[in-house]
């Protein structure tokens, strides 16, 4: 990638790796190219990464979690946390299409939680 | 807890990744059919995830047993059947015209069978006729939302041969049923393919690609265990064994389901 502008870190969230599968299935019954694949992965990055923006208006929610930091790591401006015994807090804003019953604030208590972090400026900038 | 916002965000990214990538489809000399395509195989494994509820789903979860793909590739729910399955003993009327059987009735969603009472009767109906009847077996069977054994029921006919042959005709063409199954692999998946994607994709080269390979066994291997979160980090700070981190823009993987998020603060003990 010449033009490494959008992290390719959203491919391992759920719709990045279905994405993939996907793309992998019609590569495998050799309908596409793998070069498409990746030029369509490519537009993924930009996509979701332009969607998660707050001008997207989509992402508007704030999480919190707190707990016992097992491990840390940063590496090539990446930083990745192992959490355990976290308490994470849901903040959600989105009320419009949530059905009414849906509580706005959610607490989950998790056992491990792992965090993958890439740098919010970016290399370039 | 409420996902909508991930709902929202998954289906936003499915739209615009279908949209933008016509462009390169056509440069690449792949026809709309074959976008269409990856666009219904991508719903269906996000659907398959469960981590959130999809307006695709809404629609594939009509009250009908047939999931019909039409032939552009869209997922669409055919219901062919009423809804009112749990209607107080309405008159389940499937015969239209003349070339259906007549079923009993439906009494709070037990379909019964007063057999006797009814004589039901069946017309084998002719070849022209089969045409335009649903399900294409010259049958108008009732979409029950069973899911457990077999359903059975009882013809009355005049020339049996002609209608199991009829039967059997109209069955070798048909599609497979699309099974909405929640357990376990789905079964056409190349599944032991999964991996494959992440040596693939090893030839962008990237350093995130190497953190996804080993990190990959732990991670995301299985939503079921990896409680995951992808953001952006704006400050990570430590004090003694303490650390505190802004994040933002991202995706959590939590008990199976996705949560999207603008900011998120985090402290933690070492």
């Amino acid at each position: 990638m010449n033009n490494a502008a959008y992290y390719e870190l959203y491919r391992r969230s759920t719709i990045g790796v279905t994405l993939a599968d996907s793309l992998d299935t019609l590569i495998s019954d050799e309908k596409i190219q793998p070069q498409l694949a990746n030029t369509i992965l490519n537009n993924f990055d930009r996509i979701i990464s332009d969607n998660l923006k707050l001008e997207a208006n989509i992402a508007k929610s704030k999480l919190s979690f707190k707990g016992v930091l097992s491990t840390y790591n940063f590496c090539d401006d990446v930083w990745t946390f192992i959490i355990k015994n976290v308490t994470i807090k849901l903040n959600d804003i989105s009320s419009e299409g949530a059905s009414a019953n849906n509580s706005i604030d959610s607490e989950i208590n998790v056992d491990k939680f792992k965090i993958v972090a890439c740098n919010a400026r970016r290399a370039g900038e | 807890m409420s996902n909508f916002e991930a709902r929202k965000l998954y289906e936003n990214i499915v739209e615009d990744v279908i949209n933008e990538s016509r462009q390169d489809f056509e440069n690449s000399g792949i026809d709309e059919s074959t976008l269409q395509e990856l666009r219904r195989i991508w719903c269906e494994k996000l659907s398959q995830t469960q981590v959130a509820k999809f307006s695709w789903d809404d629609e594939d979860n009509m009250p009908s047993s047939s999931v019909a793909v039409a032939d552009d590739g869209v997922p669409t729910g055919d219901s062919h059947a009423p809804s009112d399955l749990g209607g107080d003993g309405g008159e389940y009327a499937l015969g239209e015209g003349s070339s259906g059987i007549e079923m009993s009735a439906i009494q709070n969603g037990v379909l019964t069978y007063p057999t006797v009472q009814h004589g039901l009767e069946a017309e084998v109906p002719s070849k022209n006729e089969n045409t335009d009847v649903d399900n294409g077996t010259g049958l108008l069977l009732p979409n029950i939302g069973q899911s457990d054994g077999a359903f059975e029921f009882t013809v009355y006919t005049d020339d049996a041969k002609q209608f199991m042959k009829d039967l059997k005709a109209k069955n070798n063409g048909k599609k497979v049923k699309k099974i909405d199954q929640g357990d376990g692999n789905f079964g056409d998946d190349d599944d032991e393919d999964d991996d494959d994607i992440f040596n693939d994709s090893d030839d962008i080269n990237s350093d995130l690609d190497d953190d996804l390979e080993s990190d990959k066994s732990d991670g995301e291997s299985g939503d079921q265990e990896g409680q995951l979160m992808l953001c952006l980090y704006d400050k990570v700070q430590r004090i003694k064994n303490k650390w505190k981190s802004n994040l933002k823009e991202g995706i959590a993987n939590i008990d199976g389901k996705d949560y999207v998020f603008h900011k998120a603060t985090g402290e933690s003990e070492w």
